[in-house]
């Protein structure tokens, strides 16, 4: 197992030390060593719980004399870390750096992983214009650039920076400084916080308008709030089960399958790996929301972007517990069922085209932390021999992401309840009207029910009496592949641009497809 | 926020959650109410769910004396507002929502008597003394029946129990002696039944049970041909033990 080696560099007062601290500080109980090597000593020290932590340990240089691989051979040899992370003298050419690390010797046992470059935006203009090639000699050998003191820069000047640094370097993630006290109020958080709010605020406008503006009295009020708590615990003792299966064979592909072997299945025959996509949906009997935690980690694995969406979209449909209960809800008419599953798989595999000829170039989110995974124990560098670390590592990683998800899947379900509460489905009938209004209707009524794929069948069964075939087929085929609860969850792995993106792709595809079936061939 | 050096605050805060849900499975489990949320199928599922958090649980105590500098709350409350919801607020069966009349179904795409993909041919449906008595496991399966094979079944006696579904779309004569047909779980439950017609409706309150004996006539609804209830007599009755039928 390689030593993987993370360079902090930039100039005294960026926040390399604080960046180190906040890497360390999620890896205090890891079962992985950590070796820090300071050649720069700052205001910021160390914090104390990694000094005082079994596993880190904290190597300060001050003779430049010494070469740096015989330095990190004899740090490697004696504690064999699982990572080095260097915090790199300002004033020292990167590029030295990295040679001494390209040394034979050093190749065999250790690999150059991330290369931070700590930048203070507050001071950018005057180190650019008088320090020149040193200054930028770091930016351009780094992998990640962290602008750090953005405070009280207007944002014109923020946009001035980045454009410098992309100009420089244009492969590189330029990053914000990330202050872990206040992430409560980072984007997601709010979002969630808005669905939250706008649905109660939602809630009791519907309330007030169905009962005239009258106070309602306090036992319809509370059977309202009886039949909402109902729905919304049906779907999470449903959605449970498949969330926990989810996660855990997303866990299972963590940790067992290695990102190479994923790479070397997937690079040989590109028309079978999409066949191998569309049917594996037949082996995954799960929920719709189970999908993407397995889909997402497929995808950080290394399976190309368009195959695993291929997936993603066409498993909750060929689902097989789906067909049935198509079949069962439209007796007499298997050809709805067919043309679900049809039209379903087309559907995906043009959404995938369009992402084979516009590929993501940034898929995750742009977290300075998200090469570091929060449960601490797993990840290629981890030392995970021995099936019984395995399991400690499968459980602990699939409680986790759990969580991470679940949230996601809480939120959805209790909007989508909401809406089932306080909107009767005859206000959907009156909307109706022709080809494309009753169809953007449907569309839109799956997105925000967010129902589960395996019993949308028969809700939109209920609407068949006032909507075309078309419309309840729109119904069926968006529902699966996306709806609220699902967009939420995406937000959780994916960022925005990603989301919006696939989103809108899949919106726009399944509109334009249905209302040509709906043309030519349900006429 | 808050941290402590001796215990790790974050894991306990997920044992207790994963602990209140697993104490809400069992016990909505044992008492038989799992039935108000969830169809019979999904409750192994629950089962294996029940299970996997447990295993959770116990490699979430080993975490326990590991300290992490920070909390973020957040997230947690997310778990812990169904928590409260579900003990204290007791289950419900849900009357309202979508409806789904029988029949409709044919009119969507014109000639639908197609029996070649039938789910009930071989239910071992059969008629009593020449009446057709619909229960709480058969219900749904001789809807289907009587919606392909109409001819079979006109004039013959039927004897059901439903709720009293009334609608905007209907004569002040008419109403739809209702059941609850739940799928998957009861998000997706829909009222479903055949229309009746009986002339003292206007008496019959809203949702309230009922017992229907009537005889199967083919008539027509909003311009479709369906079969129809035509009420002999409906007497007020107490709700069923089953609060939904099933499809499957």
């Amino acid at each position: 197992m390689k030593t993987k080696i993370d360079i902090v560099s930039g100039f005294i007062g960026s926040g390399k030390t604080t960046l180190i601290n906040s890497i360390l500080k999620e890896h205090l109980s890891s079962e992985n060593k950590i070796v820090v090597i300071q050649c720069e000593f700052g205001e910021e020290e160390i914090i104390k719980e990694a000094l005082e932590s079994e596993n880190i340990v904290v190597e300060k240089l001050n003779d430049k004399d010494i070469s740096f691989s015989e330095i990190i051979q004899d740090i490697i040899n004696n504690y064999h870390p699982g990572r080095i992370i260097i915090e790199y003298n300002g004033m020292s050419k990167l590029s030295d750096l990295l040679e001494s690390l390209k040394s034979p010797h050093l190749r065999k046992i250790s690999k150059t992983d991330n290369i931070i470059c700590t930048v203070d935006a507050k001071t950018y203009g005057i180190f650019s214009s008088n320090l020149g090639a040193s200054f930028f000699e770091k930016i351009t050998g780094s992998g990640v650039i962290l602008l750090n003191n953005t405070e009280g820069i207007p944002k014109s000047e923020l946009e001035s920076i980045k454009g410098s640094i992309k100009a420089l370097n244009k492969q590189a993630d330029i990053a914000f400084e990330f202050k872990p006290d206040t992430r409560k109020y980072d984007f997601l958080s709010s979002v969630l916080l808005s669905v939250l709010a706008a649905s109660a605020i939602f809630f009791v406008i519907s309330l007030l308008r169905y009962f005239n503006v009258r106070l309602p009295d306090i036992d319809t009020l509370y059977s309202y709030l009886q039949i909402f708590s109902t729905i919304f615990l049906s779907i999470l003792i449903q959605a449970f089960p498949f969330i926990l299966l989810g996660v855990f064979i997303s866990s299972v592909i963590q940790v067992f399958v290695k990102t190479d072997t994923i790479t070397k299945v997937f690079s040989k025959n590109k028309g079978l790996s999409y066949i191998m996509s569309i049917l594996a949906g037949l082996f995954f009997p799960v929920c719709d929301c189970a999908i993407i935690p397995v889909s997402a980690r497929l995808i950080k694995k290394g399976v190309p972007v368009p195959i695993s969406l291929v997936f993603m979209l066409v498993a909750p449909i060929i689902n097989p517990i789906v067909i049935a209960s198509t079949l069962y809800a439209f007796p007499g008419q298997p050809q709805i069922a067919l043309y679900r599953v049809l039209f379903g798989i087309i559907i995906a595999l043009l959404v995938s085209i369009i992402f084979i000829l516009s590929p993501p170039k940034n898929l995750f989110k742009k977290d300075v932390y998200s090469f570091v995974c929060k449960c601490g124990s797993c990840g290629e560098d981890t030392d995970n021999s021995g099936i019984f670390k395995k399991i400690d590592s499968i459980f602990r990683h699939a409680c986790s992401e759990f969580f991470e998800v679940g949230k996601f899947l809480i939120a959805g379900s209790f909007f989508s309840s909401l809406v089932q509460v306080a909107v009767p489905p005859n206000v959907i009938a009156s909307i109706g009207g022709g080809t494309v209004v009753s169809l953007l209707v449907m569309m839109a009524a799956a997105f925000i029910l967010s129902v589960c794929s395996t019993s949308d069948a028969f809700i939109a069964r209920s609407f068949s009496s006032y909507m075309p075939t078309g419309a309840i087929m729109g119904f069926m085929v968006l529902g699966p592949m996306i709806d609220l609860k699902n967009l939420l969850m995406l937000t959780g792995s994916f960022n925005k641009r990603f989301v919006i993106k696939l989103v809108g792709s899949i919106i726009l595809v399944s509109f334009f497809s249905l209302y040509i079936l709906n043309l030519f061939i349900l006429r | 926020m808050l941290s402590s050096k001796r215990f790790n605050i974050e894991a306990l805060i997920k044992i207790i959650i994963l602990l209140g849900f697993t104490v809400f499975f069992i016990f909505i489990i044992q008492s038989g109410k799992i039935q108000l949320y969830v169809h019979p199928r999904i409750i192994p599922y629950v089962k294996f769910a029940i299970i996997a958090i447990i295993i959770m649980i116990v490699f979430l105590f080993k975490d326990i004396r590991r300290p992490t500098g920070r909390l973020d709350i957040l997230p947690y409350l997310f778990f812990i507002v169904p928590l409260i919801l579900a003990f204290a607020l007791p289950a419900r069966t849900i009357q309202s929502g979508f409806i789904s009349l029988n029949s409709t179904v044919k009119s969507v795409q014109g000639n639908s008597n197609n029996s070649s993909n039938s789910m009930s041919s071989d239910q071992g449906l059969k008629l009593e003394n020449d009446a057709l008595i619909l229960d709480d496991d058969n219900f749904v399966q001789w809807l289907e029946e009587i919606d392909k094979n109409t001819e079979k079944y006109i004039d013959k006696k039927v004897l059901l129990t439903g709720f009293v579904l009334k609608d905007s779309r209907f004569k002040s004569n008419e109403f739809v002696p209702a059941r609850k047909m739940m799928s998957c779980c009861a998000a997706d439950a829909t009222s479903i039944g055949l229309l009746c017609r009986f002339d003292k409706t206007s008496e019959l309150t809203d949702n309230s049970w009922v017992k229907v004996n009537g005889i199967i006539k083919l008539s027509e609804f909003d311009g479709t041909k369906m079969p129809v209830i035509e009420a002999v007599d409906v007497q007020k009755t107490d709700a069923p033990e089953q609060p939904y039928v099933y499809p499957y």
